[in-house]
């Protein structure tokens, strides 16, 4: 497969001020040293709990925040330092769907212009051209023409979610960052918004990052999973060989976490110890082995590299 | 959702501010204001609405005609032959028309609201101080609002390290004591009615600048500002389209407010003589005369003075009503 | 068995702009002592306002209720005064919510928190309300209470508050403890610890639990009985087992075939199409009619009952016997 995007030590570090004065006084470490491949025409899923960095990552590789470190690759061209102008360009080929439908959609603005908003940018075609590919981009995300004059607040969290993929879709992208695109969903609604993005990708040959907290859902449509913890990659695996076989031990109490709608399969829950360590501080050594249950002393010193555990099966850990 | 179709933003803040009486009376009185401010020639003046002379028809509220120049038509109109006519408006004096026989006349039925110490007949100067008030409120709101937009907009959306200089330009223009500012800018140049616009504009602009920084900050965080960048809006765009018509609301509450400050700083300006220049008529000028004739000349403090406090209060209790209405938390059923 | 609670034919309407909308449409469902009871569905309905009408909690108005009985104690709660409620209330029955973060007073230490609990039902000096709160953080597995009860709520992460939360619901014992989504809003390693504890907790104490959620796999792991409710209604009711097992509602079906399983991959999931209506546009009939893959003639003009098919196992469907799970 070829590469389509290529991410190599990226870092975010948010500063923290104080004082009057705003003095810098330390970092929030969201995204901490993260290299990624993402092949054309694959889904990669990116799971991790809240503060994990997830979406900042997300957000880095389409440059919606400038990166603190590293190098951005879109099609072998380095993104990294382009300037707005230089930038654009590259945008129309790299979207986002964001998680909050109520959020994400300009309440003062009718379907029809958030949707052809990208179409404007760019500086496509005539009004009635672009009419005529608004109209045809919402049937294919599955809402109705007469979508088109209408507002935002008239639409279910679902059917928002439809507009805010129609309006990543409208320029043609080859790359789709998907930042919890179903979490604020009912359950009967996620369902169809899956169904969509498979579809989507199927039709127009669309690379995803599907970030999600839910494993079932990562686990659903990624042909290959990264598990992410306080701004690292700990683990990453073709999707099957991820849940069949994990490596990382943060991966397996993940796995074993997710309630499973079988009252028979009684699961062997292994819980975690305290909580997530603040990313500004993060411990030292192997970020995981505060709470790790196997952990020994040399996690606690030396930082382990993510390595190839054969058949490109990834991980960070000392003692996979 | 097929039923209640869509109402729109402003139709449910109206809906909300109907609730509201005393806004609505008060929104009544402005709507009144502006009817007095756009119709002045048309009630108050020296020239016929429409004259018939010698067979033709002239409109000289509307259209200057030179054959007329300097007649008066009042006299003309006594004069007129069978089957001519003259139609005068209901207050058949100009604003700065003098009538040195008849000064500090009291309020009768040929001067509703009396005359001023040159025989000017009140009730005439009063509507036509109407549109000068309503103006200045307006175009000085106007200007401040332009200037508190920008210099808001460009806070809020940065950050950093352009939002703590610009915050710190509005700490220090906030320091000013604005009035004495006005005052003394004013000494120095000719006290017209666009300068005082000028000035009370640039002078007052850190109400909405903050608001509008505040919004912004705020906005900055939402996805849908975050899909403009994506989409690859520029900077201009993203603010003008997305942000700030978001940011609004509040802003046009605090306009409202504002005007009602801007009349009444007119009005104190012009009793205090830095304001609009004689002849024009202004509330504050009529005002600003009856301190010479206090002890008799009551029509000269009562008409004016009741004019001012009226459009002041209006202004404030349409903001009131204005920003309950578009106050989320007013949102449940009262 | 003994119930602790009971809920019949409960009725809870809405005003909004002049119409009255009902949002719980003749609700009734029983809570065993000593058992947790699983509420499933989707955001409308109704399962919180059920909740909130257990604990008189319901804003009053726009909201009202109607009709039903809420038995505790052999009483009906619903007749209770608000004085009478308020010592039901937090003491014997208690309710943990979604947000512990915006639950919690961000003024007061913790251990202030779940002391005030402890002084507005039970009559103890400082020294025992100091122990009792220790006791309680410890029971819920916050590590350090002596040094944790003197942090304020920011101080503490999501899975801590709620921590807090449960031990400020559990702070006098009650016999009911209602858990409206109580994770949520927490991570999948933080909830399987939450769900545990409420489940030890119940055995430990022997309370009741009313375990409101949209997650049918946590449902599955701790319930004993589920009750599925739809638009406000309830539609499936049945032990855990027999539901997962057997449902008998095509809307209980399409939510188990809506969720993706770990096992297989990026195919097409069987979504229900549609979205569920809002009250005051409910159809004439089933109320799942337009959703429902199974739907007949009959669906469109008869409501259909909430009647037995299976012992203990209740649904309200026209056609409960040829819904089939697909395997």
């Amino acid at each position: 497969m070829k590469e389509l995007l290529k991410v190599s030590g990226l870092k975010k570090y948010f500063p923290i001020t104080s004082g009057i004065l705003s003095r810098v006084s330390n970092y929030v470490k969201a995204v901490d040293g993260v290299d990624l491949t993402v092949g054309r025409g694959e889904t990669l899923g990116l799971v991790g709990e809240s503060g994990c960095g997830k979406t900042t990552l997300g957000k880095t590789i389409i440059k919606l925040h400038e990166p603190t470190e590293g190098e951005i690759f879109f099609e072998d061209k380095d993104i990294t330092n382009l300037s707005a102008s230089r930038m654009r360009p590259v945008r129309k080929r790299m979207q986002i769907v964001f998680q909050d439908p109520y959020g994400s959609l300009n309440p003062k603005m009718k379907v029809e212009d958030i949707v052809a908003e990208g179409l404007v940018i760019h500086g496509h075609s005539s009004g009635a051209e672009r009419k005529a590919a608004v109209g045809e981009t919402l049937h294919t995300v599955g809402l109705r023409e007469d979508a088109l004059s209408r507002y935002p607040h008239e639409f279910s969290g679902g059917q928002r979610q439809r507009i805010a993929i129609a309006r990543a879709i409208a320029l043609k992208p080859d790359f789709i960052v998907c930042d919890e695109p179903i979490s604020a969903l009912d359950v009967s609604v996620q369902a169809q918004i899956i169904n969509l993005f498979i579809e989507l990708q199927e039709r127009l040959g669309l690379t995803y990052l599907f970030i999600s907290h839910d494993l079932r859902v990562v686990k659903h449509i990624s042909d290959r999973v990264a598990v992410m913890y306080l701004g690292k990659i700990i683990e990453l695996a073709a999707s099957k060989e991820l849940y069949e076989n994990p490596l990382h031990p943060y991966t397996k109490v993940l796995i074993s976490s997710v309630p499973v709608a079988d009252p028979q399969r009684k699961r062997e829950t292994t819980l975690l110890k305290g909580d997530v360590p603040s990313p500004i501080n993060p411990p030292e050594g192997c970020a995981f082995h505060p709470r790790c249950p196997i952990a020994v002393a040399k996690c606690s010193r030396e930082e382990p590299e993510l390595r190839d555990a054969g058949s490109g099966h990834m991980v960070a850990c000392h003692l996979a | 959702m097929s039923e209640t179709r869509s109402v729109g933003y402003w139709g449910s803040v109206w809906e909300k501010f109907k609730r509201d009486r005393f806004a609505l009376a008060a929104l009544v009185i402005i709507i009144f204001l502006f009817g007095l401010a756009v119709f002045q020639n048309f009630l108050a003046g020296n020239k016929p609405i429409v004259m018939k002379y010698e067979g033709s028809y002239y409109f000289p509220v509307l259209f200057h005609y030179p054959e007329f120049f300097q007649t008066n038509f009042k006299e003309l109109a006594k004069e007129l032959p069978e089957g001519d006519f003259a139609v005068f408006p209901p207050v058949r004096y100009s604003p700065t028309e003098n009538d040195l026989l008849s000064i500090l006349v009291p309020p009768s039925s040929d001067h509703l609201f009396g005359t001023d110490d040159r025989g000017r007949d009140v009730l005439s100067r009063m509507i036509h101080g109407a549109r000068i008030s309503l103006s200045i409120g307006f175009i000085a709101v106007g200007i401040s609002a332009v200037i508190g937009i920008i210099l808001g907009g460009i806070a809020g959306y940065y950050g950093g390290k352009t939002d703590f200089i610009v915050s710190r330009l509005f700490e220090v223009m906030m320091t000013f004591p604005v009035f004495f500012l006005i005052l003394t800018i004013l000494a120095f140049r000719d006290p017209s009615i666009y300068n005082i616009m000028i000035v009370i504009g640039v002078t007052s602009w850190t109400g909405v600048a903050r608001l509008i920084r505040g919004e912004f900050l705020r906005l900055r965080r939402y996805a849908y500002v975050d899909a403009a960048i994506a989409l690859g809006g520029n900077d201009a765009r993203v603010m003008s389209k997305h942000m700030l018509p978001n940011a609004l609301t509040p802003v046009l509450v605090d306009c409202t407010f504002g005007i009602a400050g801007a009349i009444l700083v007119e009005s104190a300006l012009s009793f205090l003589g830095f304001g609009v220049p004689p002849p024009d008529p202004s509330w504050g000028d009529i005002l600003s005369q009856s301190q010479r004739y206090v002890d008799f000349a009551w029509w000269l403090v009562l008409f004016p003075g009741a004019a001012i406090f009226l459009t002041v209060t209006a202004f404030n209790l349409v903001g009131e009503g204005f920003r309950n209405a578009v106050d989320p938390k007013f949102t449940a059923e009262r | 068995m003994n119930s602790a609670l009971e809920i019949k034919d409960l009725r809870v309407s809405f005003s909004s702009r002049g119409r009255k909308l009902e949002v719980v449409s003749g609700v009734s469902l029983t809570v065993p002592q000593g058992k947790i009871v699983g509420v499933v569905g989707e955001s409308g309905c109704g399962k919180t306002v059920t909740a909130l009408s257990v604990m008189r909690l319901i804003p009053e108005p726009p909201g009202s209720i109607d009709a039903g009985r809420i038995i505790f104690d052999d009483a009906n709660l619903l007749e209770y005064s608000e004085r009478d409620m308020r010592s039901v209330r937090g003491n014997r029955i208690s309710m943990i919510f979604q947000e512990p973060i915006s639950s919690l007073n961000p003024v007061f230490t913790v251990g202030d928190q779940i002391g005030e609990a402890l002084r507005t039902h039970l009559k103890i000096s400082k020294r025992e309300e100091r122990d009792k709160v220790i006791e309680l953080l410890k029971l819920v597995g916050i590590p350090a209470p002596e040094r944790r009860m003197k942090n304020y709520p920011h101080e503490m992460s999501g899975g801590m508050s709620q921590r807090v939360m449960i031990a400020m619901a559990l702070a006098c014992s009650p016999e009911v403890l209602i858990a409206d989504e109580p994770t949520t809003a927490l991570d999948v390693t933080i909830q399987a610890g939450i769900l545990k504890l409420i489940d030890d907790l119940r055995v430990k104490m022997g309370m009741a639990v009313l375990l409101i959620t949209h997650d049918l796999g946590i449902v599955a792991e701790v319930a004993d009985k589920v009750y599925v409710m739809y638009a406000g209604k309830v539609v499936e009711d049945a032990a855990t087992a027999d539901l997962f097992a057997d449902p008998k509602h095509p809307y209980t079906v399409g939510l188990l075939h809506s969720i993706p399983d770990l096992r297989d991959s990026k195919e097409k999931l069987d979504a229900i199409p549609g979205v569920v209506p809002s009250p005051g546009d409910f159809p004439v009939g089933c109320r799942f009619q337009d959703r429902c893959p199974l739907v007949i003639d009959k669906c469109r003009a008869e409501e259909p009952p909430l009647a037995e098919h299976a012992p203990g196992h209740l649904s309200a469907c026209w056609r409960a016997n040829d819904v089939e799970l697909k395997v």
